[in-house]
């Protein structure tokens, strides 16, 4: 079983696949049955996306294009 | 990867192919050193340097990263040498949420409310937004501000981040879980706020 303040800590591991089996297991399990988590979960996953858009957008440097 | 003849072709002194190495990768570590030093004037010192040492000890590249990771690499040490008085801090252990958020059976009794924009698109799309994550980076500890940058902004993978940073998995993905979970915690702010 996985808490709330513990699924909170776990979020990059399970994100970046460094989790154990049984980790993975637990979160999935955990995520399922806790809006609150899963609205944290979403929170987080959504920030990082957008922060790909920081490289992208503005500043003064010119556009490349990366390889 | 990088064309075979890349690097050799470089160190023959090929000057076009130089010219266009650095106007291709000059861009990324502009932002990359800038997110580092919080300093655009700092950031193109850091950029000449890196230049130059490149240039100096490209003989030394044995390929078993890409030339733009490595450049990087030159890049991110040159960049935290200018920042280097905050940079020795170790890895605190402890939450990185408020504990005062779970009551001691762990349960959220302040939960995460809900925020008019949850997908990166919508997020992205607001300009407040992302100038409170742009704060957000740049407020951060420098190794979890050159991690978050590494991955999430300039999207790096672990193994390259690592490798440019010179740390273990392990504490790359501590530091970067540190940094999403702050930046997250700048952005719940801003709603509450904006509410």
């Amino acid at each position: 079983m996985l808490r709330c303040s513990e699924f909170v800590e776990h979020v990059t591991a399970v994100d970046e696949g460094a989790a154990s089996a049984s980790l993975r297991f637990w979160f999935q399990v955990h995520r399922l049955e806790c809006v609150r988590c899963r609205r944290y979960l979403r929170q987080m996953r959504a920030v990082r996306g957008a922060m790909s858009h920081l490289d992208a957008e503005g500043q003064t440097s010119p556009r490349t294009g990366h390889a | 990867m990088d064309p075979p003849d890349l690097v050799p072709r470089l160190l023959a002194g090929d000057e076009a192919l130089f010219g266009t190495v650095v106007e291709r990768w000059q861009p990324g570590l502009l932002r990359l050193a800038e997110s580092l030093t919080g300093s655009r004037a700092t950031a193109e010192e850091v950029i000449q340097e890196t230049w130059v040492s490149v240039l100096r000890s490209l003989w030394t590249f044995e390929g078993r990263s890409s030339l733009r990771t490595w450049i990087s690499r030159v890049c991110v040490h040159t960049a935290l040498a200018r920042v280097r008085q905050e940079d020795r801090s170790p890895v605190a252990g402890g939450p990185d949420i408020d504990p005062a958020r779970f009551d001691d059976r762990g349960a959220w009794v302040d939960p995460p409310a809900r925020w008019s924009e949850e997908t990166p698109e919508t997020l992205a799309a607001r300009r407040e937004v992302l100038d409170c994550i742009r704060r957000a980076v740049v407020g951060l500890p420098v190794r979890q501000r050159a991690v978050i940058t590494l991955r999430d902004v300039q999207g790096f993978s672990s193994d390259e981040a690592c490798e440019i940073l010179g740390v273990t998995e392990v504490h790359q993905r501590v530091l970067l879980h540190r940094a999403r979970t702050r930046v997250r915690s700048e952005c719940e702010q801003f709603y509450r706020e904006a509410a």
